[in-house]
């Protein structure tokens, strides 16, 4: 009995590996699986989601900017084509970033005083993404 | 041999490393608190976890336990012994046997802490982390003789001593010394010729220093087989929950991870929660006594080859974090777009390890085996480790 349990136990988890590796790529609600890499990407993922116009205004420093594609925080998170970049899911600067970003924007923070603390905080970790700077009285894009 | 000997008698061992080890360890709990200047993650945190933690198990298979003997918690345990000289007491037996259930808890807290806190890349918990151990180690020192929290209650300890079992090195009764092999100077409360509990030997050299007659000699335990002693029910229970806690480790470090949270998150809806129940469902198989014996070389196995993917795939970055921190490289990196690769070489190490280790338990099965050894039996045993080879075989993480 013992050895037919083992028997089983083995099947299923053989089985249960195998399925899990042809298994298509779903979603959990709109995010893309490596979203789920770990508690800080999810995060991250779920602040961009809800302050995507936010970050499209803030410069990413992780040294994305050197490739021409990336002009934003944004762009670390959201692909033009796809929908979502994995890239962010792979940096830590650019999901403390994210985080950092709505933290103070809800606290109350004004849009350039958002991309203030952003340059002042993460200048020294990277070369930064060529975003435009705020124009005065600029806020973000409901 | 003769230069490990040299080595354990010279007056400067243990004394030189552990000054060095404790300076280490001050400096990078102090920079582990200090906020990232240029690096993408904290490189304080990162070189313990990513470089130090990983090498640990290596050092057991050359060294055996001689971690133990320059740890800075056990040598601030010893230097407050000797500030305040007095006769201490032998500990009790209640603490001895409370000292290895809380190691064995302490393995599983350092797990959760790994798995639901990101221990490895939070300042903060690694120094409080740090701290417990080193003040655990103080205040036995203080309360009782010699090295009362290495012996018992440190849950690294614990875990290296099971795997020093398979250490090319052991301490053990020679000829040479003019004293006979007594173990009365032993620190660990073990005698070197007593060869059933020689995994609490830490190599500190105390007794040769002392004269005895005892000698660091290769346990040769390739040629003449590995003699792996009954474990105790804390034992046995330690090498359960450290397969379980590898296993988990290993596997969230493979894209199959990824399908399993997006499962379970919206059935948890709570991160840590999903990936606990997910940990406890893989880790929560109670092995008997016999069996977790059994276990040790597949669990030691799959230790290194986690360790390995850490050393190869994650130090590189480490070292490059710190370069960056200390302004000898330009800050900025670019992320690859997947986090999961196969490195043909590391992949082909790691297997090779896990099948050694699979080798060890059918082996060491095999010795206690009373009844004929059938392809059943050799199934189910080896099935542990089948399934990590299929883990193993996914792409991996650099980093978790």
């Amino acid at each position: 009995m013992a050895k037919a349990g083992w028997v089983v136990i083995l099947f299923f988890a053989l089985s249960a590996l195998v399925v899990a590796c042809g298994r298509d790529r779903t979603t959990y609600g709109d995010l893309p699986d490596y979203a789920f890499r770990s508690e800080a990407a999810l995060s991250g993922y779920k602040t961009a989601v809800k302050h995507r116009a936010l970050l499209t205004r803030l410069p990413c420093y992780c040294g994305c900017g050197l490739e021409p594609r990336y002009m934003s925080l944004a762009d670390c998170f959201f692909d033009s084509d796809s929908g979502y970049n994995a890239h962010a899911a792979n940096c830590a600067v650019c999901l403390e970033e994210a985080e950092d970003a709505a933290l103070w924007y809800g606290q109350g923070m004004s849009l350039s005083e958002v991309r203030q603390g952003i340059d002042q905080k993460y200048q020294e970790r990277g070369p930064s993404t060529r975003t435009p700077p705020i124009t005065l009285g600029e806020e973000v894009a409901q | 041999m003769r230069s490990m000997n040299a080595l354990l008698l010279s007056r400067w061992f243990p004394t030189a490393f552990q000054i060095l080890f404790v300076i280490a360890m001050v400096a990078f709990s102090y920079l582990a608190l200090q906020p990232i200047r240029r690096a993408e993650t904290n490189p304080a945190t990162a070189a313990i976890w990513t470089v130090w933690w990983p090498l640990l198990p290596f050092t057991v298979f050359f060294l055996g336990r001689l971690w133990c003997a320059l740890c800075p918690a056990g040598a601030m345990g010893d230097w407050v012994q000797r500030l305040f000289p007095t006769t201490r007491p032998m500990a009790p037996t209640w603490v001895q046997k409370g000292g290895t259930w809380f190691a064995l808890v302490g393995i599983a807290a350092t797990g959760l802490a790994f798995l639901a806190l990101a221990l490895e890349s939070n300042g903060p918990l690694t120094v409080i982390f740090l701290t417990m151990i080193s003040m655990g180690a103080v205040l036995l020192a203080l309360r009782y003789k010699d090295r009362v929290w290495c012996r018992w209650f440190c849950p690294l300890g614990i875990t290296l001593g099971l795997y020093s079992h398979l250490s090319l090195l052991e301490v053990r009764a020679d000829r040479v010394g003019n004293k006979p092999a007594t173990g009365q100077s032993c620190p660990q409360f073990t005698s070197p010729v007593s060869h059933l509990r020689h995994r609490d030997c830490i190599l500190c050299g105390v007794c040769v220093k002392a004269g005895e007659a005892v000698a660091v000699q290769s346990s040769w335990w390739f040629r003449k087989g590995l003699k792996v002693p009954s474990l105790t029910w804390m034992e046995a229970l330690t090498v359960s929950l450290l397969f379980g806690l590898l296993a988990v480790d290993s596997l969230r470090m493979t894209p199959l991870y990824l399908d399993y949270m997006t499962w379970a998150l919206p059935v948890t809806d709570n991160y840590r929660l999903a990936l606990t129940l997910g940990g406890r469902g893989v880790g929560a198989r109670r092995l008997f006594r016999e069996l977790s014996l059994v276990l040790i070389p597949l669990v030691f196995a799959l230790h290194l080859a986690i360790s390995a993917q850490h050393l190869v795939a994650g130090s590189p970055g480490v070292l490059q974090g710190v370069a960056v921190e200390l302004g000898l490289l330009s800050s900025g990196h670019l992320p690859p777009d997947s986090a999961y690769f196969i490195n043909l070489p590391l992949k082909a190490f790691q297997i090779f390890l896990l099948a050694l280790g699979v080798a060890g338990m059918l082996y060491l099965d095999g010795r206690w085996q009373v009844n004929s050894f059938g392809w059943r039996r050799l199934l189910t045993r080896a099935a542990p480790g089948l399934v990590m080879v299929l883990i193993f075989l996914q792409p991996m993480s650099a980093v978790c």
